[in-house]
Formats: C-alpha cells, sequence, structure tokens
C-alpha cells in the first residue's frame, strides 16, 4: 500500500482519518468525498483504515498473549460452522469410521472447502466426557501441538466442539500400520527394528525440545506407512484428554473406560506423580522391549489392570536377551523371520540392549536416561560399536564387547588368542585416539579463526591492519570461507565427541559470527538456539544485529558471568574484530580451566600488547595440553624469549624447526631473531631479519628489533629500520605509531648541537643508516598527516610497546610534534 | 547474587533518565534479556496450564524481579517499559523464526491452527509479518510504532504508555486507533 514513506501523504491521510471518524456515522462518506476533492486513491485508502478502525474482530486489540484476548472466539467460531447433519463438522465432512474405543471414535474425513482439499483424521470425542474441560485444555495446548510440524509427526490441525457439544481433534491422517505389526509382518532383523526406534526417537526428542512431552507411547499410536516412515500419533493429547496426571487419569471412569494405556506407563505416571520427558524415555524402553522380544516387559496380556500397575511399580523386568530364549521363545520366532535361532536374536540382545532397555525402565526417572538423546545416542553407539554412556564397564568387557560386534572376521573360538591384543588396541583407540582427533580438528578450527601466522588468520587483520575494525569496511575484510571452514572442522570434532558442550557451544558461536557478520537474520535464529547460561553473548549479539554496535560491559557484569558466556561472548568478539571484549572475557576465565585452544588465542592476544608476562602462563597451560602444535611452540617461545627465558626459548624454536611448516616460517624467523638478540648476538640477528625479508613481509619483527635498539639508546638506528619498513608502503598500524613515537623521543633525547647539526645539514647520512634527517622527516610529516584520519586501533592504546616508559610527557610530547613539523616544512620549503 | 542485581538495575535506571541513555541501555540489556528469558522459560516449564507466554505478565513481572517493589519511581518505570518492550519483541521474533525454521527443516509445511482458523472470523496474526509491518510503519511514525511496541509487545496499558512516552493518554489512544487500523489494513488487505 505505501511503498515509499511519503512522510505528507501520510500526515493528510491521518487528518483525514480523525476528521471522518468526529463526524456523526451517516455523514461520514459525504464528508469524505467531498475533503478528498476527487483524489480517489486518497478517498480510497483512508475508507480502507476507517473500515479496519470499524473492525473490531481483529486480534490487534491487545498484548498478543493476554488472556483476555478472545480466546475463545476461535472455539465458538468452529462451533457455528459445525452443521446439524453428523457427517459434517465444520469445514469436514466425515467419510468413514476408521476406528471407536474408549475416548470416542476416529473418522477418515475430507476438507473441502473450495480453499484446500485435505485429507485428515478426525477424533470425535465421546459424549458424557468432561468436554467443557477437554475444550478448555485443548484451547491453552492448541497453539505449542500446532506448531508441532515434524515428518515423523502426525500434525494436529485443528479442533472445536460440534454443534452437540462434543469436542473433537483433526489431525494429519496417516495411512500406515501399528509399529509392532509392521515389524511383525516384515519379519525385520534387529537393525531394521533399530532403525525405525530411531526415528521414533528423533520425532520424540523434537516433541521435547518444544516442550511437549507424548505421555501416551505405544505401538498402536506409531503408524508406519509404506514407504517404512514411522508418524506418531496424539501428540501431547493425553494431557488434553486427561484431567490432570493424578491418579484419577488412571482410574475407572463412569463408563468403565480408561484413559491410559497402563502396559505402558511409567511408574510415576502409575502412581500419579508428576510427569515429565523421563516418561516418555519410559515408554520407549517398553516400546523396544517389544519390538526387540515380542514381549511386554511384565507378565502375560492376561494378567489384571491392578497386576500390571503393581508390576510396573515394584517388578524389576527381567533382561530382554533372557526372555527370548526362556519361556518366550514362541514368540520370538514368531515376530522374527523363521530363519533368526533365538539364541542369535538373544547374542545380539545382551550386552548393550540388555543395558540400553534396563536403563530406559529404571523405576525411577532420575536414574533413566536423562532424555531422548541419551537413549538414541546410546543406540547409536551400540550399532557402531563404540562403548555406550549408560554404564561404564571395565575394559575388558569393553573389548569382548567390541570383537562380538565386528566378530564377521573372527569367530568367538578365537577370541581368547587375541582377544587381550585386540582389546589393547580398542582401549587406545577409544581413550587416546579419538580425543587426540577431536582435539586436532578443535585445534585446525582455532587455528584457522585466531591463527597468527597461517595467511588467512583473522588474527592478522585484527592486529596488524590499519582497517578501523568497527567498521564494516574490516568486516568485508573477513573471508566468511575461512568461517565456513573452521566450522567444518567443528563439525568432525562434534561429530566424534557429540557431547562436547563446549564444543557445540563454540560451533553455535562461530555460526552466529557468519550469520551477523553477513547481517542475515538468522542471526536471531542461532542467537535464540544456544542453549545455556550465555546472556552477554546472546546481548551482545542482539545489540549487533540491532545496532551495529560493539557492546562494553561493567566489569561487575563480566565478573558475575559464567564461564561458558565469557568463552562465547570472547569468541564472537575475536571473530567480530572486537578483541577487546575477548581479552576482557576470557582473562577471566580461571588458569587451566579455559579451553586449551582459548588460553592459546588469549596468550596470543597478550603477545600482540606486549604483555608477555600475562601471555607466557597462558600458553603454557595451552602447549602443555597441545604439545604437537608447531605454531604453539612458536608463540611460547615468543612469550619466553621476552620474558628472559632464553633457555626455554631456543629449545622450543628447536622443536618447531623439526615440526617446520611454510605457514609459521615468518614467526619462526621473527622468534629467532628475538632469541639472537637476547643472546647478544645483534649482528646475527639483523642478517636474519635481513636475509628472510622479514623488513618486507613482518611488522612485528620491524617493531621489535626497532624496540631493541631503542632500549641500548640506538635510536637512529631503530628509526632506520622503522623507515625501511615504512618505505615498502606498510599500512599496518603498528609501525607509524611506533615511528612517530621513537622520532619524537629521539628528537627530545638529541643536545642542542646535535639538532642544530642536522638541521643545518639534513641529507648527511651516518655510515650505517640508509635514512637521512630529511629522509626521516618527511615519513615524519606523511605519517602524521595521515594518522589524524584513521581512528586509532582499539587495542593500540593497550599496547605496551607503542607505551613504553618514557620521560617525555604529553605537552613535551605536543611541543616536540610541532617542532619537528615546523622543522620539516622549512626544510622541505628551502628544499624546492 | 540478587541484592547484586537489584543494586545493578536500580542504579542503571536512575542513569537512564540522567545522562547518556545509550550506554545506560547497553548495561540495562543483558539484565532485562536475561531475566525475560528465565522467566519464560519458567512458564513454558513449569506452567502445564498454560503454555502460551503472556507478554503483559512476563514484563511486569520481569520488572519486579529487577527493580524491586519498592521502586516505585514512574520516571524509570518508564525507561524500563520502553527497553523491556523492544526485548520483547526480539524474544518473541527470536522465536517466530525458529519455529519457522524448523518448519523449513522438516521439508513440509502443514497446514497450521492459525491458518484453518482463517476461515472463521477470527484472524491470527504472524508475529513476523506485524513486525514487518511496524518496521515500515516507523518509518512513517515512529511514535506511533513505539505506541504499538509498547502495548503490543510490552503489555503496557494506556496509562503506562503514556507515562513511558511523556504524553498524555488521550494522545496515546489517537496514535493507537490509527496505527491499530494501518497495521490492520497492512496484515489484512483482503478482509
Amino acid at each position: 500500500m505505501y511503498n515509499k514513506p511519503d512522510l505528507e501523504r501520510f500526515s493528510l491521510i491521518e487528518k483525514l482519518f480523525f476528521e471522518t471518524i468526529e463526524q456523526p456515522t451517516d455523514h461520514r462518506k459525504s464528508f469524505l468525498i467531498k475533503a478528498c476533492a476527487g483524489d480517489e486513491i486518497l478517498q480510497k485508502e483512508v475508507a480502507k483504515l476507517l473500515e479496519a478502525d470499524g473492525d473490531t474482530n481483529g486480534l490487534i486489540n491487545a498484548a498478543p498473549w493476554s488472556t483476555n484476548h478472545s480466546t475463545t472466539d476461535i472455539i465458538s467460531d468452529i462451533h457455528d460452522h459445525v452443521t446439524e447433519t453428523k457427517t459434517i463438522i465444520g469445514p469436514y465432512s466425515l467419510q468413514r469410521l476408521i476406528s471407536r474405543g474408549g475416548m470416542g471414535e476416529v473418522w477418515f474425513a475430507q476438507r473441502n472447502d473450495g480453499q484446500f482439499q485435505q485429507d485428515v483424521a478426525i477424533k470425535l470425542i465421546r459424549r458424557g466426557m468432561d468436554s467443557e474441560d477437554i475444550l478448555a485444555r485443548f484451547r491453552r495446548e492448541r497453539q505449542v501441538l500446532a506448531a508441532l510440524n515434524h515428518p515423523n509427526v502426525a500434525q494436529l490441525l485443528d479442533g472445536g466442539a460440534t454443534t452437540d457439544h462434543r469436542p473433537y481433534l483433526v489431525m494429519e491422517y496417516v495411512e500406515g500400520i501399528p509399529i509392532d505389526q509392521y515389524c511383525h509382518e516384515k519379519k525385520l532383523a534387529v537393525h531394521q527394528r533399530l532403525d525405525l526406534i530411531l526415528k521414533v526417537c528423533q520425532a520424540v526428542q523434537y516433541a521435547h525440545a518444544n516442550l511437549v512431552v507424548h505421555r501416551d507411547l505405544k505401538p498402536s499410536n506409531i503408524l508406519v506407512t509404506d514407504e517404512g516412515v514411522p508418524k506418531l500419533l496424539d501428540f501431547g493429547i493425553a494431557k488434553v484428554l486427561q484431567a490432570d496426571a493424578s491418579p484419577h487419569a488412571m482410574t475407572i471412569t463412569a463408563t468403565g473406560e480408561r484413559l491410559l494405556t497402563p502396559r505402558y506407563a511409567s511408574p510415576e505416571q502409575v502412581r500419579g506423580q508428576f510427569v515429565s520427558i523421563a516418561s516418555d524415555v519410559y515408554s520407549l524402553g517398553v516400546l523396544i522391549y517389544e519390538l526387540l522380544t515380542g514381549r511386554l516387559p511384565y507378565g502375560e496380556d492376561t494378567v489384571s489392570r491392578h497386576e500390571i500397575e503393581r508390576a510396573i511399580i515394584e517388578t524389576k523386568p527381567k533382561k530382554p536377551s533372557d526372555i527370548v530364549t526362556s519361556s518366550g521363545q514362541r514368540t520370538v520366532t514368531e515376530t522374527y523371520s523363521q530363519s533368526m535361532n533365538p539364541r542369535h536374536i538373544r547374542r545380539s540382545l545382551r550386552g548393550d540392549l540388555d543395558t540400553i532397555i534396563l536403563n530406559a525402565l529404571a523405576k525411577e526417572p532420575d536414574t533413566r536416561y536423562a532424555s531422548v538423546e541419551g537413549l538414541a545416542e546410546d543406540i547409536h553407539r551400540h550399532i557402531e560399536g563404540i562403548p555406550l554412556f549408560a554404564s561404564q564397564p571395565g575394559i575388558i568387557t569393553r573389548g569382548v564387547r567390541y570383537l562380538r560386534r565386528h566378530r564377521g572376521a573372527l569367530t568367538a573360538a578365537s577370541i581368547g588368542g587375541i582377544a587381550s591384543l585386540i582389546v589393547a588396541i580398542v582401549f587406545v583407540i577409544y581413550w587416546f585416539i579419538v580425543p587426540i582427533w577431536v582435539e586436532q580438528h578443535l585445534q585446525k578450527a582455532h587455528l584457522i579463526l585466531g591463527g597468527q601466522h597461517t595467511n588467512h588468520g583473522i588474527y592478522n587483520v585484527i592486529f596488524w591492519n590499519t582497517a578501523d575494525i568497527r567498521s564494516r569496511s574490516f568486516i568485508n575484510t573477513i573471508d566468511q570461507e575461512v568461517l565456513e571452514k573452521a566450522l567444518e572442522h567443528y563439525d568432525i570434532a562434534a561429530r566424534l565427541a557429540p557431547r562436547n558442550n563446549i564444543l557445540s557451544l563454540e560451533r553455535k558461536v562461530v555460526e552466529l559470527a557468519i550469520a551477523l557478520i553477513s547481517q542475515s537474520n538468522q542471526a536471531v535464529d542461532i542467537c535464540g538456539a544456544i542453549d545455556g547460561d550465555i546472556n552477554l553473548t546472546h546481548a551482545y549479539a542482539l545489540n549487533w544485529y540491532n545496532n551495529n554496535t560493539v557492546t562494553r560491559f561493567d566489569e561487575e557484569i563480566l565478573d558475575s558471568a559464567s564461564e561458558d558466556d565469557l568463552r562465547c561472548l570472547g569468541l564472537l568478539g575475536l571473530i567480530m574484530g572486537d578483541p577487546e571484549i575477548s581479552i576482557d572475557t576470557w582473562s577471566r576465565l580461571r588458569l587451566m580451566s579455559a579451553d586449551p585452544l582459548i588460553e592459546a588465542s588469549l596468550g596470543n592476544m597478550y603477545l600482540a600488547l606486549n604483555e608477555p608476562e600475562l601471555a607466557y602462563p597462558r600458553l603454557q597451560s595451552a602447549h602443555r595440553a597441545m604439545p604437537g602444535s608447531g605454531t604453539l611452540m612458536i608463540y611460547l617461545a615468543d612469550a619466553a624469549v621476552r620474558c628472559g627465558d632464553v633457555a626455554q626459548a631456543s629449545l622450543l624454536l628447536d622443536r618447531a624447526k623439526d615440526n617446520y611448516s611454510a605457514d609459521r616460517a615468518q614467526a619462526l624467523e621473527r622468534v629467532s631473531m628475538l632469541c639472537l638478540l637476547a643472546q647478544g648476538k645483534t649482528a646475527d640477528a639483523v642478517v636474519l631479519y635481513e636475509q628472510c625479508n622479514l623488513e618486507l613481509s613482518n611488522p612485528v619483527a620491524a617493531v621489535q628489533l626497532a624496540g631493541y635498539f631503542e632500549k641500548q639508546g640506538k635510536y637512529r638506528r631503530a628509526l632506520d629500520i622503522l623507515a625501511g619498513r615504512l618505505d615498502t608502503g606498510a599500512i599496518e598500524q603498528i609501525t607509524p605509531m611506533k615511528f612517530t613515537q621513537l622520532m619524537e623521543v629521539w628528537w627530545d633525547n638529541l643536545s642542542v648541537d646535535e639538532r642544530q647539526k642536522l638541521i643545518d645539514d639534513p641529507h648527511e647520512m651516518n655510515h650505517s643508516d640508509s635514512h637521512s634527517f630529511m629522509d626521516l622527516l618527511k615519513l615524519y610529516v606523511t605519517v602524521h598527516n595521515k594518522s589524524q584520519h584513521p581512528q586509532p586501533h582499539p587495542l593500540a592504546e593497550r599496547a605496551q610497546w607503542i607505551n613504553q616508559k618514557h620521560s617525555v610527557n604529553e605537552t613535551q610530547l605536543a611541543t616536540i610534534r610541532k617542532v619537528l613539523i615546523t622543522i620539516a616544512e622549512q626544510l622541505m620549503g628551502s628544499d624546492r | 547474587m540478587a541484592t547484586q542485581t537489584d543494586n545493578d538495575i536500580t542504579l542503571i535506571l536512575q542513569e537512564l533518565g540522567t545522562e547518556d541513555d545509550g550506554t545506560a541501555v547497553a548495561r540495562l540489556l543483558p539484565l532485562v534479556y536475561r531475566e525475560l528469558r528465565l522467566i519464560a522459560g519458567n512458564y513454558l516449564r513449569n506452567e502445564p496450564v498454560d503454555h502460551t507466554l503472556q507478554a503483559t505478565a512476563l514484563v511486569h513481572e520481569a520488572y519486579v524481579r529487577l527493580a524491586g517493589s519498592n521502586n516505585q519511581s514512574w520516571n524509570d518505570r518508564a525507561h524500563f517499559f520502553r527497553v523491556a518492550a523492544k526485548t520483547m519483541r526480539r524474544i518473541l521474533i527470536n522465536h517466530a523464526h525458529k519455529r519457522n525454521a524448523i518448519k523449513r527443516g522438516s521439508g513440509q509445511r502443514g497446514l497450521m491452527l492459525s491458518e484453518t482458523a482463517l476461515i472463521t472470523k477470527d484472524r491470527n496474526i504472524e508475529i513476523l509479518e506485524l513486525d514487518d509491518a511496524l518496521c515500515r510503519f516507523a518509518e512513517f511514525d515512529p511514535m506511533k510504532a513505539e505506541v504499538v511496541e509498547l502495548r503490543y509487545f510490552g503489555g503496557c496499558t494506556i496509562e503506562e504508555t503514556a507515562e513511558a512516552l511523556g504524553i498524555s493518554t488521550a494522545s496515546v489512544e489517537r496514535h493507537w486507533r490509527f496505527a491499530r487500523a494501518w497495521l490492520k489494513t497492512e496484515l489484512f488487505p483482503n478482509v
């Protein structure tokens, strides 16, 4: 309607709107026509607004979810649409009866109202049930239930009451047969049944993630389609149909019908206690038990309800593997293919599957799998032959189990001889190698994100570029591919260690950063999807998303943040080009408790700030955790040499040289140079600096070499080195800053005579220098003029090597600055 | 911990009125966000009767929890609601995006209750559409858009909205009436 904000027209419309409203109702139309003076579009727009104003049915009347909005309207509206004929309910026409049970009837129906044609299943609740309560509960639940949208969940579409006050629920129609019947008819093997169960678990997991507990999982609620896709019916319906989870739900209603299927009910449901996701875990346990053994965990079908309930609460179920070979042989051979020997089945159930099922069937909710995810994870682990989480049996059991799972090449008889060897290998793989793989991938991810010495390291951009990192242009320099590469490594690591929370958190944060950088709306999704106590990270991301700015938190807020939050916020900051927040957050992580890679990154940043004493312990801790990382060896050597630990540094450098990689050659050469300087081999250091072209390639090396000469009072030499670097057109901020500062300190330290000499003969060169005073002055002016423009790097103010202790104070510096510029102007003027 | 937070919020709220709003809001945001999420989480977990978020209740509860009931300065309250309404809007949009993402992920789009409800007189508003429309509306008249934000997402009454924006209740009513009509024509162009 309004494509471009035409503010004048908007106010005109508003004015007419209110003027017309003030007219008596029957004069409004004529008033409007007159007021619009032939502008028909205007007239139409205002008329439309007036119409909308008069329409009181719209929902924008109050807060969206406040109780006073018309929650009852929907139901009563549906009610109005129900015609008197029994075969039509709302827009649906009942086609055939699917089933009739305690709750009422289930009908196959079709919706055909000219808008949609759709097959549905309608659950028509029996007359006599407490329909008011059911409707009320349905109203409360429907939004949540309708939002469940998963390929393995039959969706709730609608609901209401017929004209004769029978509540009804409309659901997606699923054509299929109950899961137990499906397994039975298809004679599925154990592993095929497990695959099916995993799909069921996924659906339940999805519903749990949406805060819906099924409460009534049983084979007849899980239909399998012809394509073998399981569909779960009646999610959350038990809650709508039951008054509550109190014992009443279990008692017999007036007509002798029960609501809950006791065979699949959990002990807490039988007791009428609090129902949670653990109850669904239990019901899944019963389901798996039944699908794999063909029998229920407690007693025979003929047992009375009371006895079943008692068994659920009291009797410890028999191991599934025992059941199949004892009295249950008949059932087992019936449900599996004839060719399946019960003893084979017994063998495939014994061990892992016994453990998994019995764990799910634990009497106390607390001792069961904490989530369906946990249950599914162990089934996966069983399939893949990885040790379970549910129990941690001894190494030997583990190894023997491993052999049993992979006995394709081995027969049981040969186990004895080589078992111990294999056990040892398995032990090594699971306890040593997998963690190392995980670590390697994490390490790669971190190096990509924070690596100083990889070509694409974001670190390079952050620390040594003149880019104003708070601006969009900085964000543009971040290569999204690099981040995605890091993400790949996170993915691999996450697959190897699915339970590693830190890993998955970090992964999410990288994903979030990618979305923020690409200014994608997904950022909000991702932000919401990260669980845990990471409110500062969320707030930071939201502020970035909404306002494009970085957030600064108070010290006290940071002090009280959770470790996860600090970790995530720091990582996000690092990627978003806000290393300040990374330092502020990560430095609050206790030494050694932080992830070694964060320690490495933090240490690295301290190095950039020239605070080696702070960097050293962090890097040491990281190095202990990742002794094989060549990059880390160099970082650590860098810190060591700057802390005066030359012996340690050269040891590390030797090892890094054995571990050579072109990626980190520059860093290796630079730290070697520092080492030579520390050992007093100045000439060798300079040779290295020149030969390795560090002059051209490594700004840090130039600043560090200059710093070395500066400390010895050889200002001219130091300036010469920096000038050489500036001649190359280097743009990184650290060099010009250091150069300007050195010029000023140097000038301050010169005697009057020396100064005069320079002014008298500005082109004179010392024997070893390649830059005359004039050259230096010219650079000084250029740099000075340039530095007026770019915003100083936020870290530059903190960086100790810019602010090395000097006797010169700010006012003195300002005077010197003026003097130097004046001299430069005069000399350059006279030059021309 | 609780007293710590109480003090924080009181201090920040006091600052809100006095100096540069920007930094105070930045400091308030994480606190409000945390609190709202916490309460929303509790509602979802512990309130089997009502799975739906109640914006009004949420924001007011957050205020009481953060500022304490003894902090009755209207000025503080006003600022609080402005931040809270924005945050609430964010959270709800968040939630909607998440739900949409799940829908996309499952590869199929089922009929939503809101759609079936369209055939009745009732209309459900898709929160994301409302957000979009509100953003467009803000280009014309930011004040009216803020009225809607406070009323709709902050759960504020006419009086509270007037306090928060420092305008008369009559103006709020006027803004609200027009904004509502405008949004309706945007959201339901064919009705």
